[in-house]
């Protein structure tokens, strides 16, 4: 008890917390353990611990979905970003996810809903057979315990700089309660916990932007205040600066945002990434699993709300704010903490608790995410083959729920392992974080051929996925050797970082599919009946004519589309 | 999670919100006579009262909507309804 107390009440951080906001912080710790051990009872079976029974409603499916990805580094890196770009960082919540979550709702989710897997490996599996499935299993289960650390680390430090917690301290206690949760009632327990953290985040980031358009006196009083403050510059629009790399304070171009983001990572990230698309696969029926990511993204377009304009906001009430490494050398204050500088200069006492809160679920419930997705590939894609290939026959269902929980607290460990590698060689973060990227935009490569083109053979699918990965790495590596480079991968010496990862990706796709199609012309395809409920024109499709208009996912995805649409108007 | 199974889901959302809008509307009352926290701006407009008292409400909405083994009305249950209209054909 001393040691939490020492944690929680050591000072020297940029806010300080009073009863309200301790004891507001102290509750959502017992609430999430609380449902932990309530739920443990509906845990029984491998589909209830991996899958939450797949039981899960539209509702609770869509808002998982989108609280996986809604975690704390994402909302405090895009409200810096915003700070640091202007409104150009809203393309990452707009073009860079509704497009690509309607396309997995509408085209993608009925393959991986029939097929009944359990995983994208799984689905690879399926498909290409063992090849592809490995090495997609190996490099997930790997870079997602990896990233979990890096987050765990970085979350931490937030939490020394903002408010002056022990970094030990921050990393056991959240890493310590993820685990027990999850280890108690699988992704079942994470799902609760993700829609709980959404609910949050609302409660917690609202009056943020809220109070501060009052302060600058509505939309037109922070364009002005911005203008004023950044005379040479243009922040406030999302797409007439993007004719040039040098016309916007990103260094990026149209193509860059509409093929590199907009297609490959976007579509790469939400219809591979096994983390979000596990929760969809939880949902209860095919139509819960289409609307799933429908009603995610009607949420998603709702997010730069709380993340993109509380940072849009500082740049018009505290300007001057600078990057990280300029903040070490001088002192000053950097943009990276925007957020919560932001909830410092609004919120009173409590209010500044839920906003803190907000910050620690999203990091636990992206932790949660990160372990359940973990346990599922090593126990279904990496552990399963294995243990049938050396036993010759298949383990029970218990079998297969204790190797879960035990994958999940080795998980954690791994992931608190990492954490504090991060910590004594700070640039092992950028590379665990560019690593994860050499994998997801050649995957939608694998995916989306295997899924949409009967042809594409297990050869094909292999040796794609791979060519992809390895050119991706390359294209990083080269431009590290020698940053020349950069300006022949994107077409422009005025490109900057954002843009080589837009191209970068770009680039490992087009790779990943030509050698796809290439291997596949050169081996000899399945036979179709095996590619029934795996394969379009292979598959039957449910319909849903018989449903009113209303109830169709069609129509939800039109609505959700038209309205992304008028909003890239809007905000032109 | 449905109510025949256990708590729904939106009673936990319900018991926080409850729990946390009482604790920010009583941190907050001292600051309507005197000023509390002059760094904070805005002070004048009392949002934490206002928050408090807004999920204060919104928990208890969630809560007798979602209170344990109450069927009708609740948010769960018009979901399943929706969303037990299968699909013809396969699945």
């Amino acid at each position: 008890m001393s040691i939490l107390l020492k944690g929680f009440l050591l000072s020297g951080g940029l806010i300080s917390l009073n009863w309200a906001d301790l004891l507001i912080i102290i509750i959502y710790f017992l609430i999430v353990l609380g449902i932990g051990y309530y739920l443990v009872k509906f845990t029984k079976t491998g589909d209830d611990f991996f899958l939450a029974g797949r039981k899960m409603t539209m509702w609770i499916a869509g808002l998982a979905f989108i609280s996986a990805n809604l975690g704390s580094l994402e909302l405090m890196g895009w409200a810096a970003a915003s700070y640091q770009y202007g409104i150009l960082a809203a393309h990452w919540y707009w073009i860079g996810a509704i497009p690509a979550m309607l396309f997995l709702g509408i085209i993608m989710m009925p393959f991986y809903y029939i097929s009944k897997t359990h995983s994208v490996p799984g689905y690879l599996k399926l498909r290409f057979g063992n090849g592809a499935s490995m090495l997609s299993a190996i490099s997930f289960a790997f870079m997602t315990v990896l990233m979990s650390g890096v987050n765990m680390f970085a979350m931490a430090l937030v939490m020394k700089v903002i408010l002056g917690w022990d970094l030990n301290f921050s990393i056991w206690v959240s890493s310590i309660t993820v685990m027990v949760y999850v280890v108690l009632g699988g992704l079942l327990s994470a799902i609760f916990n993700e829609v709980l953290q959404f609910v949050l985040i609302w409660a917690g980031a609202l009056l943020v932007p809220i109070l501060g358009l009052v302060e600058v006196g509505g939309w037109k009083g922070m364009v002005a205040r911005i203008h004023q403050n950044l005379p040479h510059g243009d922040y406030t629009h999302m797409w007439r600066t993007l004719g040039h790399f040098s016309d916007n304070p990103m260094g990026i171009q149209w193509m860059g945002i509409v093929f590199g983001l907009g297609f490959v990572i976007s579509f790469g990230y939400w219809t591979t990434d096994f983390l979000v698309v596990q929760r969809v696969l939880s949902a209860k029926d095919l139509r819960s699993a289409k609307m799933a990511p429908i009603i995610g993204s009607g949420f998603k377009m709702l997010v730069p709300l709380i993340v993109i304009l509380p940072g849009l906001i500082g740049l018009a009430v505290m300007p001057g704010l600078v990057g990280q490494a300029e903040a070490a050398a001088t002192g000053a204050q950097s943009y990276n903490e925007i957020l919560p500088l932001m909830m410092a200069r609004y919120l009173g006492p409590g209010l500044l608790g839920l906003g803190i809160t907000a910050l620690i679920a999203g990091f636990m419930s992206g932790m949660a995410g990160n372990v359940t997705a973990f346990s599922t590939v090593w126990t279904y894609d990496i552990y399963r083959p294995l243990h049938f290939k050396i036993t010759k026959k298949e383990a029970t269902d218990k079998h297969y729920v204790n190797m879960g929980r035990w994958a999940t607290f080795v998980g954690v460990l791994i992931s608190i392992g990492t954490a504090y590698l991060v910590e004594n060689a700070a640039s092992i973060m950028d590379y665990v974080q560019a690593l994860f990227s050499f994998f997801i935009a050649p995957l939608f490569g694998t995916v989306i051929l295997g899924m949409l083109w009967k042809r594409t053979t297990a050869a094909g699918g292999f040796w794609g996925l791979l060519a992809g990965t390895v050119s991706s790495v390359g294209m990083w590596a080269w431009v590290r050797l020698d940053p020349r480079a950069l300006a022949i991968i994107t077409g422009s010496a005025d490109a900057k970082a954002m843009a080589e990862d837009m191209y970068r990706a770009l680039w490992s796709w087009i790779i990943c599919v030509l050698v796809t199609v290439f291997v596949s012309f050169a081996t000899k395809p399945k036979p179709e009946s095996q590619l029934v409920g795996l394969v379009r024109g292979c598959t039957e499709l449910p319909s849903d004519s018989h449903l009113p208009l209303t109830k169709r996912p069609i129509f939800w995805a039109g609505v959700v589309f038209v309205a992304f649409i008028i909003l890239q108007i809007i905000f032109w | 999670m449905h109510e025949k199974e256990g708590f729904s889901i939106w009673f936990f959302v319900g018991i926080m919100l409850a729990i946390y809008g009482p604790i920010i509307l009583i941190a907050n009352i001292p600051g309507l006579s005197t000023s509390q926290n002059p760094h904070v701006v805005l002070e004048r407009l009392h949002a934490g009262v206002w928050w408090g008292i807004l999920l204060t409400l919104l928990g208890a909405l969630f809560l007798y909507l979602h209170w344990p083994g109450k069927h009708s009305s609740t948010l769960d249950d018009k979901d399943n309804n929706i969303l037990s209209d299968k699909m013809e054909g396969k699945n």
